[in-house]
This record gives C-alpha cells, structure tokens and sequence, in this order.
C-alpha cells in the first residue's frame, strides 16, 4: 500500500519526463551549447567580442536596427489590422462576415514557401499584377521586391490570421450586453470602442504582439527570397556568418536574437501575470 | 477497488513510459541503426540538394544492386530548402558525439565543403582512401580539387552564361565582351549573391581572379587577398548597370533567384550552373529562347565528391559503391539526367549524350578551390558590393 | 381624468429569419404605470423589450414615446434605459466609474455626477460599494448597482429585462420588493419582461399575458387571474383545474374556489379523495373525478375530515368557460 502511495506521487512526474527528456535535448542542450560557443574567440581564448562585433561593425548595426524596425511595423500593422477584422467578425453579422469568419485561417494552411513563392510571383516587377497592367497598356512596377516593404507584406499575410484568431478569441469573450448597456447609456461606436472594448481586451492585444513580434524576429524564408542585399534581416545576417564558418559569431547572434525574443517574453509573462484589481474577484 | 485502480494505472503508466520512450529512442537514433544485422549488405548513400541529384543517384543506385549482388545501396536524400546543412550538422555531429558503427556509410559533399567538414569534424572524419579498392580510378580525369586523398569526384558542374537569344541575338565570347555588353545594357544583367549560391559565387570569383594568375585559383594562400583590388574596383564599377527594382540595385539570394528574372524576362542574361539550366530547359520551366554559353576565359565549376565517413559501418561496400559511380554506365546516367559533366575519360562514354553538353566546353573546365578564401571573399564581396546603394 | 400615455405601441410587427417573431402589438402604458410582458420562453416578450430599447429594428408599425416615432433611433439616442438579465456591469469599471459612465457622455459636471452616482446608489441600498468592482460584488449587488445606473439616465421608459431571473429565490423576493418600492418612490414607467408569474402578479399595475407572438390578454393582476381571456391565459396564470365537458369545452375552476363537503350532495360533482397534502395554512386536497384529477385548496380544518379513498362532493362558487 505504501509503495503504491509512493508511485501515485511520483506518477505524474514520471508523465511529464519524456517530454522533459526531450526539451532538455532539443532546447537545453543547445541553448547552452550556443552560449558557451558564442564566447570563445575564433583566434583562441574567450571573450565578448564577438558580441562586440555585432553592435559595433557598421553593416551588422544596421542589421539589427533594420529587423527590429521590420518586426515592429509588422507588429503593429499585423495587430492592427487583425484587431479590425476581428472587430468585424465579432459584431458584423452579414454572410460576408460569416464568409471571411471561415476563410480567414486559410493562409495558415499554405506551407511557408508555396506562400511566399506565390505572392512573388504575383507582386514581382515582372508578376501578375504587371501582366495584367499590361494589358490595360499600363506599366504597374510595384517595387514590393528586394525590400522592406515586400518582407512587411509577407509578413502580413503570415501574421493576420493568426492574430486575428486570439483577437477574435478575446472579443468573443466580451458580453453583448455590455456592449447593449454602454449603447443605453448613450455611447456611440467609438467611445464602446475606446471605453470598452479596448480596455477589456489590452491584455490580448500585449499578448498577441510578442507573439507576432517573436515569430517574426528569427523569420528567414521571407526576407531570403524577398530582401535586398543591405541591409539584411538577422535570420539572414545569421545564415551567412554560419556559411562563412564563423560559427562563433553565429552562436553570439543567436544568443543575441535569442535575447531580443526573451524581451518580448518578459512583456508576454508580465501581461499575463499582472491581473488587473477588477479580474481578481471576489477574495 | 482501489488497489485494482491503482494498479490499472500502474500498467497504463508504464505502457506510456515504455511507448514514449521507445518513441524517442527511434527518434533519437535513427542514424545508428547497424547495417550488421544483413550480414554487412547494406551500403546507406546519404545526399542533398535539388529534385534532379535526388532522381540521378535513385537510378545510379538500381543500377548498382542490380549490377552486384553483394551490396545493396540504399538513398538517404535531404532535398534543399529543408537544409543541405542538415546533413553536415548531422554527420558532424554523430561524429562528436563519438558513435560509430552509423549508417553514414557514404556521403555526397561539394569540392569546397570537405575543408569545413575536416575543419569541424577533425582529420579523421573521412576514411583516408585506398585507390587499390578503386578500380575504375584509372579512367578519372578530373582530379578533386581538394584532398584527393579523402574525396572522389563523381561529377562536375560548371557556371556558364545563360541568356536570352530573342533579345540577345549574339551573346558576349569574352569576358570584356560581357563587361561591355553589361555597360550598354544597364538592368538587364543580374547575378545572384555569391554567398547564396555558386552560380553568382563563381561570377564573383572569376571576375577577381581573372586578374590573377591561373594558378591562384587553386590556391589557398591567403596572400592572395592582396590582389583582390582589381577585382573588386571592376565588381564596383559594373554595380551601378546591374538589375534594379524600384530603383535600386539588387542581387537576388540563390542561383534559382536569377534564373526566375531570366526566366521573367526581367533580365537577359545572367552567370548559372549548366545543369540547373540545362534541366530547366528540359522541363520547360525556362522559355525555350533561354540558350547558355561558355566565356573564355570561362567561369569556374566544381566538382562534387563522395567521400567514407570513418563512423560508417559498412567499408568495403562503400568502395565498392564508389567505384561503381565513377565507371561508364553511372557517369552517363549522371550526364543524362542533370547534365551533369562527367568525371571520366570522355571516349568511354555514350556518344549522343556527351552532345547535349557541347556548348559547355569541358576542355575548359575550370576549377576554383579557395577553401577558407572563398567564404572570405564572399564575406568582402557583402561588406564591399552588397552595401553599395 | 384620463392619464397620460408615456408609451404607445402601434400594430407592431417584427419577424426574424427564421420565422419567429411578434405580429399585431398594440400596448399602451401610461406614465407611472408598471406594465409586465409575461409569457412562456420563446413568446416574444423579450423581442417587444428590444424592439422598445433600439436593439432590434421593427418590420412595420410604430413605437411612440411622450408621443414622439423613436423607431428609427438607435439606443444610444432612444429615451429608455434598460437592465439586462446579466452581465450588465462593465467589469473593468468600478461601481463608480459605472454609474458616472453614462453621465459623462451627457457632460454633466463632475461635482454633479458625484452627487448623482452617490444618490443612485443611496436608492438601491449600496452606498459605500463605490470602488468596488463587479467581480466583488454579489449577483444581487450587481443588479441592485445595474438598477441605478439605469435610473441615472433619467430613462422616459425603464426597460427591465428579467433582471432577476438568475439570482437565488430568496433574494429574488427581496429584489422584487425593492424595485416595487423605487418605482412607486420615483413614479417611473417601467416596462418589464418575466416568464414568472408569480413576479408579475407582485409587481405590475397591468400584465400583458404573450403566447407564440401575439397578445392574449392585457389587464390588471386581478382581471388576468379572475378572468383569464383565454385557456391559455387561465392555465399560465395560477393553478386552474379544467374539466372537460361533454359537448369538449372545458369548464376552467381554481383549486380555491372549489367547496368539498364529505359524502355525496344531490347536484353536485362526486368523486373519491385521491391525497391530501398540507402546505402550511392551507392544505391542497386531489380529488379523482371520473378519469380526471381536480385540485382544490381548503383550510386545515376542513380537511382534518377528509382522508384518502373517502367520496366527495365538489362546488364551484367561480367558473370560467371555454369554447374547444
């Protein structure tokens, strides 16, 4: 009997072991493989510098500078954008609504590269878009190519459902009726908007941000096959330091965009543990 | 009751346990399934890259165990996109994590990798080669650029000139000619980052060391970046007539990046592999306007090896599988399905199919091993090239 | 002298898709009234309510208030003001921020929305509750705190749409007292929608008895019970016993207004007692007539004679008869 009280204990560990075993091989060991590795020094020795380089090396700089400034206009356009969908799905109740309410998801279905692959082909200097321009005897170059502004489009495509999927979760938690109540009391659309809904959905809108965010720090495929040559995503920035050899580099710039991410994990943890005094309840 | 639940969880736990962990020892251990258990038949040939090496070794390998009945060859292919580095990581690590007795009986590696495969895998990573074991060796004209002593080459594919013939009526025959025509054509020639892929990379490397002796191209003395300059002013000077898109100019990452202006028509000429053209052609993914030529002096190719890992299982039959893939039937196969160029005496080889690769002009097959050189000159080409607004 | 009509409904029609909906409304309420939809789920009292706060357009007819068409107005800028069955706290706002809300919107000075909020929850017995949020308060608190926001708006028409449907019996009671007493207090209009009757007959000045989206009967508690208009009116409200008659109306009684005499009385009804409850002052006595049951209440006294199996007469001093 007390040997079966023993096991009932340890029972549940012995559930969450293999997938513990597991992490520990495929995340652990790695995560501090990279970082030992980031220290030592091509020539011999440990040291920072091959942190330095990173922050100190002009095009390197800009590469961080460029990612950052990509990922942060993605995240704000793919939350924007998704937040309005969502709004729509939520209180449209036409049979477009209900239509995009089941198609929206589809592009997450499309494996990365057919997606990317596809939209090239349709935004290209020479794409579809130009084809069909042509003609109309016009000449439409959208200039989307080998540039920021086709990553950030990629991006979106990638990004929007999904965000639009925890947006639309969280607005469906919002009750009709107190929607109803703030139209009672003599709100119109965009004081329910910034007084209500808003408020009651900050925390998911925080929540899907860092998940844009990091999702789209490391992203590879897209700028690899969309981006120019200078400056370079860190994906790519990541890719050829590790083609070049220079795996301590490589390991120096993981850990640093492993970093970066962690940043936007600190705001995700820090959402969701801060309750706000009204979702604390009673007691 | 209770003990009856509890014990009934007890063998659900373990079932769990045992199904998980089984799990994961298959998973994990994968690559060191032991060939021992057929009496040492099984020879596990493990390649990477595109649709067509994955096609040519599927033939070359039923010809082989059709051939013999000793061995039975058997493919484990990497297709590219999902990581050609996937399998140097692997090997490499298998070797660090000091197993032996893998199914890494024969690996396929570019010319230029088994520096980094040496470098990251030790010395002793390939097995040093016994030509004895080797018969058909004797018929080999191309020489491994690199360590012929750890490596064979079983083909070779070279960077030539793909352009297109409705708009380009009489393509460039020099490289002066090509650096003029790129000058009164500006935006219509592109080529791809050289450290995305080697069509680019061989343009790059050509362009510098054309200024150099013939021998520096073999070589990898690093006192040759002294003579880079030259190189490099021209590369400056030919940037602003590159391909532009909106308004600026941009060198695509990959071979197939330029290949698919080429084949947009938004350029009309540009440095590819032979056998990514040629097939392309084939297939139709290319207008059938899109012909390749060979310059003079001609861009460089390589030569891509098979090599024995030291951690393999399986020794004799990877000699054997080898030798297999230098001897006339293999290296026509590779010649018929990714043009690829052959590694052996010519006159041994299908007449009709050698056609087909005429336009390459093999007599001036050139071949360039930098080693560590060649990632530092494609490291100054982003900082000095890439940059460049 | 005739009062004045604060609500006026004119042959209003609204179907949804599906086919539901309410045809023919014609209600008036008068100003002070406190007027009851009362009706089974689905009988389209709650769709009358909305039609009346501007959440549902209608089809056809008119909704007048103080004589003015508010059909075309959305709620925001409709005269009424209503209290929902639930969640009707903003759960990120304090009681405060809550009741002030509304008065905000109308720029109402803030010294004032504090001498408001403070006499709104003063009227529902919740003073001192003001930074407490939703979360911390009872059901209960919640809809007394949802009443006073309502009556902040200063609402021509209070709308209450089965505010206390989802709270425990008890204080349902209480709620209801409460509410009678605020609305007398104020002598407000008050619109309500319930599927209980016993809260209904409580509360209203006149109940409008809905079934399958039309209006059966409208009248004072009194009149619905003692009269009902019809056999679905006469068997929602109350008890009522139907025997069946031999030309297949039915001849309607309640169980009070039945008299049982012991053993059997010339012209009157006979039958045999089938069981004898008590129900604290009164006793509720089934008697088996022929194949049917009927129900009677009498006093304690009374039924201290009566035990099963015994043979019974029956008078009705009240019927009510109804054509099959």
């Amino acid at each position: 009997m007390m040997k079966e009280k023993v096991f009932g204990k340890i029972f549940p560990y012995l559930l969450i072991l293999p997938s513990l075993v597991i992490l520990a091989g495929v995340v652990f060991y790695p995560i501090a493989a990279s970082l030992l590795r980031s220290f030592e020094l091509e020539e011999g020795g440990l040291g920072l510098d091959n942190y330095l380089y990173f922050f100190t090396d002009k095009i390197q700089r800009d590469n961080i500078i460029y990612t950052l400034q990509v990922v942060m206009i993605t995240v704000l356009l793919a939350v924007g954008v998704s937040y309005f969908l969502a709004l729509y799905l939520r209180f449209s109740n036409t049979w477009t609504s209900r239509l995009i309410g089941r198609l929206y998801l589809l592009p997450r279905f499309i494996p990365g590269l057919v997606a990317v692959n596809g939209m090239i082909t349709v935004i290209r200097d020479s794409g579809l878009i130009n084809r069909i321009s042509r003609l109309f005897g016009l000449e439409i170059k959208l200039g989307l190519m080998y540039n920021s502004k086709g990553i950030i489009l990629m991006n979106l495509w990638f990004n929007i459902p999904f965000a639009t999927m925890l947006l639309a979760a969280a607005l469906s938690k919002i009750q009709n009726s107190s929607i109803e109540a703030a139209r009672d009391s003599g709100a119109g659309k965009l004081q329910i908007l910034r007084t209500m809904i808003l408020p009651l959905t900050y925390r998911d809108i925080f929540i899907t941000a860092t998940f844009v965010f990091m999702s789209n720090l490391g992203s590879f495929t897209t700028p690899y096959l969309m981006g120019g040559n200078n400056p370079q995503m860190l994906g790519i920035s990541l890719y050829s330091q590790f083609n070049n050899g220079h795996y301590e580099r490589a390991a120096a710039l993981s850990v640093i965009m492993f970093l970066l991410s962690l940043l936007s994990a600190v705001v995700y943890v820090y959402t969701n543990m801060k309750k706000s005094e009204w979702e604390k309840g009673n007691g | 009751m209770m003990n009856k639940i509890i014990g009934n969880t007890k063998r659900t736990a373990a079932i769990i346990l045992s199904v998980s962990l089984g799990a994961m020892l298959i998973g994990g251990c994968s690559a060191k399934t032991t060939a021992k258990a057929d009496g040492g038949k099984k020879v596990t040939v493990w390649a990477g890259g595109s649709d067509n090496v994955r096609i040519q070794f599927e033939k070359q390998i039923e010809q082989f165990n059709a051939s013999q009945d000793k061995y039975t060859a058997e493919l484990q292919f990497i297709t590219s996109g999902t990581g050609a580095q996937g399998l140097f990581d692997r090997v490499v690590a298998a070797k660090k994590a000091g197993q032996s007795d893998t199914d890494y009986d024969v690996i396929e590696l570019g010319g230029d990798e088994i520096s980094r495969y040496v470098e990251e895998g030790g010395e002793d990573f390939f097995v040093a080669l016994d030509k004895s074991k080797i018969e058909n060796i004797k018929n080999l004209k191309v020489e491994s650029s690199f360590r012929n002593d750890l490596v064979v080459p079983y083909r070779g594919t070279t960077v030539v000139l793909a352009y297109n013939s409705d708009t380009v009526p009489e393509p460039p025959k020099t490289t002066e000619e090509l650096y003029k025509w790129i000058k009164d054509h500006p935006g219509r020639f592109a080529y791809n980052t050289p450290g995305s892929g080697g069509a680019g990379g061989s343009f790059v490397t050509t362009s510098v060391y054309n200024f150099m002796d013939e021998t520096a191209l073999t070589s990898t003395d690093p006192a040759n970046k002294e003579k880079w300059n030259k190189g490099f002013d021209l590369l400056k000077e030919l940037h602003p007539f590159m391909y532009k898109s909106s308004g600026k100019v941009v060198y695509p990452n990959k071979n197939q990046g330029t290949l698919d202006l080429l084949a947009n028509k938004e350029v009309d000429m540009i440095p590819a592999w032979a056998d990514m053209a040629i097939t392309q052609i084939k297939k139709g993914t290319l207008p059938d306007s899109i012909k390749i030529t060979q310059l003079s002096p001609s861009f460089t190719g390589s030569a891509v090896t098979l090599g024995i890992p030291s951690i393999g299982s399986n020794q004799d039959g990877a000699y054997a599988f080898i030798n297999y893939m230098i001897s006339p039937e293999a290296q026509n196969t590779a010649l018929d399905t990714m043009a690829a160029i052959p590694v052996i005496d010519f006159s041994l080889l299908d007449q009709e199919l050698t056609k087909s690769i005429a336009d390459l002009k093999i007599d001036e097959f050139r071949i360039s091993s930098l080693g560590d050189l060649g990632s530092q000159l494609y490291e100054q080409w982003d900082k000095e090239i890439g940059t460049l607004e | 002298m005739e009062k004045k009509i604060k609500l006026k409904i004119a042959d209003m029609k609204k179907h949804y898709k599906n086919g539901d909906g309410v045809d023919g409304i014609n209600i008036d309420v008068h100003e002070g009234e406190f007027v009851t939809m009362l009706g089974p789920s689905g009988c389209g009292k709650s769709t009358i309510l909305r039609t009346l706060g501007g959440f549902l357009s209608v089809d056809s007819g008119d909704i007048l208030i103080d004589g003015v068409s508010v059909k075309s107005l959305p709620p925001e800028k409709r005269p009424t003001a209503m209290v929902f069955q639930s969640y009707n706290l903003w759960p990120h706002m304090t009681v405060y921020e809550n009741l002030a809300f509304g008065l905000e919107i109308k720029k109402i000075p803030k010294n004032d929305i504090k001498a408001e909020v403070e006499r709104g929850l003063a009227l529902v017995n919740m003073s001192g509750f003001e930074k407490k949020y939703p979360g911390q308060l009872s059901g209960g608190q919640q809809q007394r705190v949802a009443i006073a926001r309502a009556l902040l708006l200063k609402p021509s028409v209070l709308l209450l749409d089965e505010p206390f449907s989802a709270l425990d019996a008890k204080i349902r009671s209480q709620m209801r007292e409460e509410l009678k007493k605020i609305q007398e207090e104020l002598n407000i209009t008050v619109v309500f929608v319930t599927h209980d009757q016993e809260e209904a007959m409580a509360l209203s000045h006149r109940i409008v008895v809905m079934n399958k989206g039309v209006i059966e009967q409208i009248g004072t508690p009194e009149e619905i019970y003692d009269r009902p208009a019809s056999q679905f009116v006469a068997s929602f409200i109350g008890e009522m016993n139907f025997l069946i008659q031999n030309d297949g109306s039915a001849m309607a009684v309640r169980p009070e207004d039945i008299v049982i005499t012991k053993g059997e009385v010339e012209g009157q009804i006979c039958g045999r007692v089938r069981t004898a409850m008590v129900l604290g002052h009164y006793v509720e006595i089934n008697v088996e007539v022929g194949n049917q049951v009927m129900k009677a209440y009498v006093t304690r006294a009374i039924a201290e004679e009566i035990k099963p199996r015994d043979v019974v007469s029956l008078l009705f001093t009240k019927t009510c008869k109804y054509c099959a």
